[in-house]
């Protein structure tokens, strides 16, 4: 947990490429980090309402001991540094085909194909009009992919076109 | 060698690195999973590192 301060480090500065990481579903929750959560948050909320200087530390509540780190501004943070806010700027037109029987999905949009392909050249499988990337074909305007759920495999794919987005 | 403590599992290692990029990919750790923190500061990837600095893997857990 780490306050956002203004002109401080952003949660991007900390969590530059936020991905994998393990939830409270997979991981299970642990009563007393939820305390020991809502504490701190409480106690930087009054700090703020007092006009008291927060310091941009990160807090780590382990199994153990709750932890302080120093967080630094990340110098080329593509959101308070470079101004791309990611999330905001997308356009989710996206059109999502399940194939019967299969975890096969087929996901129409409109991405710069060329610039994808020449962004991820090192690592993948080139076939001219479409090309192999971790277990998915592309092609123009449309994305072939594994997934468990349509949700899945949507996240699959923003996070495919993150690498051109940012 | 560089000495690392990985808080997940609660194990005090050495590990021949030069950086945490070189670290991580020694202990065949997934850089987007873990927090870097050295000498009690969060580090980037191409942080450079030295025998003399204290190492920590944080594991991160998303939620709330």
């Amino acid at each position: 947990m780490s306050p956002v301060i203004n002109g401080k480090p952003c949660l991007r500065c900390i969590f530059n490429e936020p991905k994998n990481f393990q939830s409270c579903e997979t991981m299970g929750v642990k009563l007393d980090v939820v305390e020991s959560v809502t504490d701190k948050q409480l106690e930087i909320v009054l700090k703020i309402l007092n006009k008291e200087e927060i310091i941009p530390e990160l807090y780590c509540f382990t199994n153990k001991v709750e932890k302080i780190v120093n967080v630094n501004k990340r110098l080329n943070c593509k959101c308070c540094v470079m101004n791309k806010f990611r999330y905001l700027n997308s356009k989710p037109s996206i059109e999502i085909i399940k194939f019967c029987g299969s975890g096969n999905f087929m996901i129409k949009a409109n991405f710069d194909f060329n610039l994808l392909k020449k962004t991820l050249e090192s690592e993948i499988e080139d076939y001219g009009s479409a090309f192999k990337y971790n277990g998915m074909m592309i092609y123009r305007n449309k994305v072939m992919l594994k997934a468990d759920s349509k949700i899945k495999a949507k996240n699959l794919y923003l996070k495919l076109i993150e690498v051109i987005n940012g | 060698m560089v000495k690392v403590f990985i808080e997940r599992e609660n194990k005090n290692l050495n590990v021949n690195a030069k950086n945490v990029v070189e670290l991580l990919k020694n202990l065949k750790i997934n850089k987007e999973v873990v927090l870097v923190v050295k000498n009690g500061t969060l580090v980037t990837e191409d942080e450079k590192l030295d025998s003399k600095d204290k190492i920590e893997l944080i594991s991160v857990i998303s939620g709330g």
